[in-house]
């Protein structure tokens, strides 16, 4: 068995209790972090069982007795404060249920990164797996994550949520990152990896979650969808999607936002939280929004333009495609495409100034 | 059948067999050792002959008389329960109910029905041996025309004896289990929540569940005697979050299947727990009917659970160790949920 | 009825029984028929005599794998329902699934178990004795199935229960192809004299007296509800089924010297050769039509008929 494992498995035992049992015959199964092992009793004698099958058990912990007689005292280990998983000595003992257990196994979780003392559940392990409760019967969508920066987190943060997204790979164009996770979530290659991804079936759907150069999101897009790259909606679970809402793919949207009812959203938008689309506000595609941006009724808004924080729009507006429109800013009336609004700084008057 | 919770098994049956003699003068009890003041090897019938002189009658020690003077009866008309005092003793009447009782209505054509109730006590758990432990259910089993009705901790034992007595038109092996006796009816089960389906034929299905909420991480179906020990492991593996669904059908044969594959549609393994040997047993059909059913949603192969293949020690340490017992359910659960992940 | 009558009568039913048992045999050699029969060829006076002596409406008659001449007496020679039954067609009395020896019509019923439906006779004969009723249950065994338990299982309760069973015993020599001397200790009659119950034991070549026993058994019963146990010395005549018979040729040649039925034929020509001519004819040209008219209908196949 491997020298480096710390905990191993009893996955079962192959005689009963207090039955006889040879020199050699296998009498129990192991599982360590690399493979299965069968143990055979090193000599005749009567097995007393010591550590039930599908416990988890550190090594150089004793699991079985060879005995004399089938009725002999055996002394039982005195417990572990009620220990029964795989935490290295170096931490506090803590209790953990059986399926907390199991489930830390299968995901192959590092129950020492679970903090706090009071029993592991199997909530607490599966949040540290990044999924929640399991899946439902054949829905698991498998997401890509094109760019693995802060939209990243952002993104992850939101599927995170939602039990049925599965984040699977992210591809980035920094070539440092490559091999490294983010929130466990590996990042396997460039964004242009996506085309051999696809060809292996790796992923189900796709989202850029680049948050502020709407030009780099419109061309990801653009040359994925060209590919056949299906792209989702990652939407967070608390933002509010009114009815007769249309929406595109590859929207992301975040917390605390709405979309009033008869809104209409194209593709491959970036909305931060707060942000409001009035009822029959018409957006168009690759248009990114800071936080607090408030689109009033009727408001629409072409195709690639950015808004800064803190913006309202009064009904009616028409911004043209190309548009930047500054942080802060109210607009009352329409702009037109490539069309600047900036922002206006105020002016920081020292005390000498005044008069 | 959902029990009165407060009685014991055997209450609930004397109760009915009572109430079967008062209100159907067709009515009419034949066994070893039933008449007062001794009542039946486990109090079954106590109270009984007084109350209904002529009705429990003793007879002499022959199981297979006993049977085939039941069988005889219910082709004339009568209602007739003929109790074995141990299960183990049916092979002594094993071609009475083989070969008669269980053929009469298929080989006459269908002119000829012998709705005869046998009783009888299978299992063990006390350390009476080798001879009277047994759960010999699966002498019967595969045999067309009879049926094989057993109650569950959870069932109204008194409930599903009378259907067995007033509904059915063919022989009936009514499979007690000595252990559940003494026992209340859905006793001890604190935190399981328990549901009925239909069954068969008046043989209702009971699913008993150790969780409010979620999918269930395994789902168990066993019959009679073993859901006693079930249903604390139950217990016990709630506080551990594993997810156990029961399924607990009274009918054992015929098997209602559409109970079992609806009751389990949600479930991702199934153990199948009897206390009957394993080898050939009725666990062994209930896993291949599952399996070709529920194949697509399982992640495990069904895994079964029952006595060992040796017999049936009378020390009570060897017994534990051969008969299912709670460390061995429990370890097969565990074992399944980790096969399942 | 006059004795004459009675005797008449008797050959008849007996002539009938021999014509359908040797038909029944043709066929099998023929290799028209499947299965198996085992025919009372010799033994046919006992049927006629004991199950003629019931009342076929209120009593009940429990038979074994040897039983067509029983079922021909109770059911009044129904020759169809048998035909039917052992050619395997629907019109058969067990609609073709019992077969020859699981044969059931109204208040009787056989099975080819030996000694199978020995406790269910006597809980037949208990349910009679539980209703009150004045009707007795008569069921007929071999020789051999006295090697049984079960039999003496429902010997003891009889009596103990007191209850209005006739036990028959057809001891025709053999079980199969074991004689009866091999297999059986101490005397027949005394295994139901041990269990306090009355007992006779006759020769089977005299119908007559056979029928008298046996009347006189039956009336007394219907009043104080006693079991009997009535053995009847009679020979099997024909194989154990088809074609299986080892035994000497010089014993078969004297038992067919002594057949009962050639003897009541001789008797009865005697009397009345006109008479037993015409009887003769009448029963063949029966048995022939029921063969006839049940061989044309179609056997039973599988699913879908």
């Amino acid at each position: 068995m491997s020298a480096n494992d710390d905990s191993v498995r009893v996955v079962k035992w192959l005689s009963e209790d207090r039955t006889p049992v040879k020199s050699g015959t296998p009498i129990c199964v192991l599982e360590t972090s690399k493979a299965i092992h069968e143990i055979e009793s090193p000599t005749d004698g009567f097995l007393r069982i010591l550590v039930d099958a599908g416990r988890v058990v550190t090594t150089g912990d004793t699991i079985a007795v060879i005995a004399a007689s089938v009725n002999e005292s055996i002394p039982t280990p005195a417990p572990k404060a009620g220990i029964e998983s795989a935490v290295p000595p170096t931490h506090s003992m803590r209790s953990i249920t059986a399926k907390a257990e199991i489930v830390a196994r299968s995901l192959g979780v590092d129950l020492s990164r679970i903090s706090g003392t009071e029993t592991i559940t199997e909530e607490k392990v599966r949040a540290l797996a990044g999924r929640l409760e399991t899946r439902v019967a054949g829905k698991v969508v498998r997401l890509l994550i094109f760019g693995g920066g802060r939209g990243a987190v952002q993104v992850l943060n939101i599927v995170r949520r939602i039990p049925h997204i599965v984040p699977c790979a992210i591809l980035d164009d920094n070539q440092a990152l490559k091999g490294e996770q983010l929130m466990e979530v590996p990042i396997v290659g460039a964004i242009g990896d996506f085309e051999a991804l696809m060809a292996r079936g790796s992923f189900d759907e796709a989202i850029v979650s680049i948050s502020a150069n709407s030009d780099v999101r419109k061309e990801i897009f653009d040359k994925a969808s060209g590919r056949g790259v299906k792209f989702a909606n990652i939407i967070h679970p608390n933002t509010e999607v009114g009815v007769n809402v249309k929406l595109g793919t590859g929207n992301v949207i975040l917390g605390s936002s709405r979309l009033a009812e008869e809104s209409t959203i194209g593709d491959n938008n970036f909305i931060s939280a707060y942000v409001n689309i009035e009822h029959h506000a018409v957006v168009g595609s690759h248009v990114t929004f800071g936080p607090g941006v408030f689109l009033s009724g009727s408001v629409t808004v072409g195709d690639g333009v950015k808004f800064g924080t803190s913006i309202g729009v009064e009904p009616g507006v028409r911004i043209g495609a190309h548009a930047r429109i500054g942080s802060g800013l109210a607009v009352v009336s329409d702009v037109p495409t490539h069309g600047v609004l900036k922002t206006r700084i105020p002016t920081l008057r020292s005390r000498s100034n005044e008069a | 059948m959902l029990g009165n919770p407060g009685i014991t098994h055997v209450q609930s049956l004397r109760n009915a067999l009572g109430e079967l003699l008062e209100a159907d003068a067709r009515v009419i009890l034949v066994g070893e050792d039933l008449v007062d003041p001794y009542g039946g090897a486990f109090g079954v019938t106590r109270g009984l002959s007084t109350l209904y002189p002529g009705r429990v009658v003793a007879s002499p020690i022959s199981e297979a008389a006993i049977v085939g003077v039941g069988v005889g009866l219910a082709l004339k008309g009568f209602r007739p329960i003929v109790e074995i005092m141990f299960g183990d003793f049916i092979t002594l009447a094993a071609d009475q109910l083989i070969n008669v009782a269980a053929k009469v209505e298929g080989m006459y054509g269908g002119h000829a029905l012998a709705p005869v109730v046998v009783r009888t006590p299978m299992g063990g758990g006390r350390g009476y041996g080798p001879t009277h432990s047994q759960t010999l259910d699966k002498v019967i089993l595969g045999t067309p025309g009879i049926r094989v009705i057993a109650p569950s901790l959870f069932h109204d034992s008194g409930a599903l004896l009378k259907s067995a007595v007033q509904a059915d038109t063919g022989p009936v092996l009514f499979s007690e289990h000595k252990l559940l006796y003494g026992m209340g009816i859905s006793d001890n089960v604190d935190g399981n929540q328990i549901q009925e389906l239909p069954g068969l034929g008046g043989y209702h299905t009971i699913v008993v569940r150790n969780y409010d909420r979620g999918v269930p991480d395994v789902g168990v179906v066993a019959y009679g005697g073993a859901s006693r020990i079930l249903a604390k492991v139950m217990v016990d593996l709630a506080a551990e979050e594993i997810r156990v669904k029961a399924v607990l059908p009274a009918s054992v044969q015929p098997v209602p299947e559409n109970d079992l594959m609806d009751a389990l549609s949600d479930v991702r393994a199934v153990l199948v727990l009897e206390e009957g040997t394993a080898d050939f047993g009725w666990g062994a059909e209930i896993a291949a009917r599952l399996a070709a059913g529920l194949w697509p949603k399982l992640r495990a192969p069904i895994a079964r659970i029952g006595a060992r293949n040796n017999v049936i020690p009378a020390a009570i340490g060897l017994e534990a160790a051969t008969l299912p017992n709670a460390r061995g359910i429990r370890d097969g659960i565990l074992e399944l949920v980790h096969c399942s992940q | 009825m006059s004795i004459d009558n009675l005797l008449w009568d008797a050959f008849r039913g007996m002539l009938t029984i021999r014509v359908v048992e040797e038909r029944f045999l043709e066929l099998f050699a023929a290799g028209e028929l499947h299965g198996t029969v085992h025919t009372c060829i010799g033994q046919e006076g006992c049927a006629v005599a004991v199950i003629g002596s019931l009342d076929p409406e209120r009593d009940t008659v429990v038979s074994n794998h040897r039983g067509h001449g029983h079922y021909l007496v109770h059911s009044r020679y129904d020759l169809d329902g048998l035909i039917g039954e052992v050619t395997g067609r629907a019109s058969g009395v067990s609609a073709g699934v019992g077969g020859t020896q699981q044969l059931h019509r109204k208040n009787f019923y056989s099975i080819g178990i030996q000694g199978g439906l020995v406790p269910a006779a006597v809980g037949m004969a208990f349910a009679e004795k539980l209703t009150g009723s004045r009707n007795v249950v008569c069921v007929c065994i071999g020789d051999g199935t006295l090697g049984q338990g079960v039999v003496y299982e429902s010997m003891n309760i009889a009596s103990k229960w007191s209850l209005p069973i006739l036990f028959v015993v057809e001891a025709n020599s053999y079980a199969q192809s074991t004689p009866t001397e091999v297999q059986h200790a101490g005397s027949l009659v005394g295994r139901a004299t041990a269990f306090g119950i009355e007992s006779f034991e006759m020769q089977a070549d005299d119908v007559a007296a056979m029928r008298d026993r046996a009347s006189k058994v039956v009336s007394q019963m219907r009043v104080d509800r006693r079991p009997v146990f009535l053995v009847l010395r009679t020979y099997r005549l024909g194989p154990h089924s088809k074609g299986d018979d080892h035994r000497p040729k010089e014993e078969l040649d004297a038992h067919w010297a002594r057949d009962p039925l050639s003897s009541l034929r001789a008797k009865l020509q005697a009397i009345d050769e006109g008479r037993m001519g015409r009887t003769e004819q009448v029963v063949k040209g029966e048995v022939d039509a029921a063969f006839r008219r049940v061989l044309a209908s179609p056997a039973r196949m599988g699913s879908g008929d």
